[in-house]
């Protein structure tokens, strides 16, 4: 099994997510640093109206839309090394503990996602331009999304070790060998 | 644990899937028809690069180019409900069959993600209107995602329960449990 590090890298390796990337996403930083807080609210609206997610972030919706106005701001730093990382992964931690289901998470990574293009195409004047810098946005968004979603399963094996008492190595082995036998 | 219809019900609301987004993929039936071919064969030409993806495809890439091509243009087939749910998953069951992390769909899905961008905005010559449609091709990619991924959980979990003996609701209590316990 390769380490979550090592995924990670191999991730930026195949959306081929380069310096080409991290410069046009450091120019986007402006816009976003305008339209955000927009962003943030409108996501906020929509993890409302979903009882489920209601429930999880009822009470301290304000608390929440900080730290989701950070890790918007982080997009665009233009590092998108090991601490980006392990931030990332520590997110993912945080959405298995409270018991959020990661399709929730792709389910509102939608709303970002539509929100940026319509903000990059209105805001970035020269069209294949807005569509290089969204592009690159797509990248560390799916990059995002793909690290939340390792954390997820990681997390999710690590609690099923530590109920059962199963080693997390014989978990992974039981699950190669039922693909085996299928 | 909700159902996967009750998890395709939710998302379909949660992402606001709308009427107008339904006559938006429709619209976009004949762009993919003719651009289509272009970003099916480019998507294979990435999975051959990685040794990973390249093992899983070799021999079969003909066949596997035409299943892809049937996915993409059930995208803008402007029905999606029941049938549509039961392919969606039967992708996400063949994925775990083979052995393929569900990250290499995400990693692909952002492939198509950005080809389709690019194709409906060097169609359209409105930007607002180029925009609507990217953004109505964007849920219906996203709904395939979650439900694939979904697929994938679920089946990940039942080879634990074959595998072990323990009843998938079990396991499912542990996990939380155990959730509980992380906190």
């Amino acid at each position: 099994m390769s380490t979550p590090a090592e995924i990670y890298e191999e991730l930026k390796g195949f959306l081929d997510f380069g310096e080409g990337d991290a410069a046009r996403l450091k120019t986007l930083g402006p816009i976003f640093a305008q339209h955000g807080a927009s962003i943030t609210d409108d996501f906020y609206v929509v993890l409302g109206k979903n009882p489920e997610t209601a429930k999880l972030i009822e009470g301290r919706v304000d608390a929440l839309k900080a730290t989701h106005a950070r890790w918007m701001g982080e997009l665009f730093t233009g590092d998108y090394g090991e601490g980006y990382f392990a931030g990332r992964m520590r997110i993912g931690m945080v959405h298995v503990k409270v018991g959020l289901s990661p399709y929730y998470v792709e389910a509102t990574m939608t709303h970002i996602r539509n929100a940026a293009e319509r903000i990059i195409h209105q805001n970035v004047a020269d069209r294949a331009e807005a569509t290089a810098g969204f592009t690159s946005l797509l990248k560390l968004l799916d990059l995002d999304l793909m690290v939340i979603n390792l954390a997820y399963q990681e997390e999710r094996l690590d609690l099923l070790t530590k109920v059962t008492g199963m080693k997390r190595g014989l978990l992974e082995n039981l699950i190669r060998q039922g693909q085996k036998k299928k | 644990m909700p159902t996967p219809d009750e998890v395709f019900a939710e998302l379909k609301t949660m992402l606001e899937l709308d009427g107008g987004d339904v006559t938006r993929l429709v619209a976009l039936q004949p762009v993919f028809v003719r651009h289509g071919q272009r970003i099916t064969d480019d998507f294979y030409a990435r999975l051959g690069d990685n040794p990973t993806t390249a093992a899983l495809i070799e021999g079969r890439v003909e066949a596997l180019k035409a299943t892809h091509r049937v996915w993409m243009l059930e995208l803008f087939g402007g029905q999606y409900g029941p049938e549509y749910l039961q392919r969606r998953l039967r992708i996400g069951m063949a994925h775990v069959r083979i052995g393929l992390s569900p990250m290499y769909v995400e990693a692909v899905m952002h492939h198509i993600r950005a080809a389709g961008e690019r194709v409906i905005h060097d169609t359209f010559t409105d930007g607002a209107e180029a925009s609507a449609h990217v953004i109505s091709l964007f849920k219906i990619l996203d709904i395939d995602l979650a439900l694939i991924n979904l697929a994938y959980n679920e089946a990940r979990l039942d080879l634990v329960s074959s595998q072990t003996g323990m009843k998938r609701a079990l396991i499912e209590n542990l996990i939380k449990q155990g959730g509980k316990k992380g906190r």
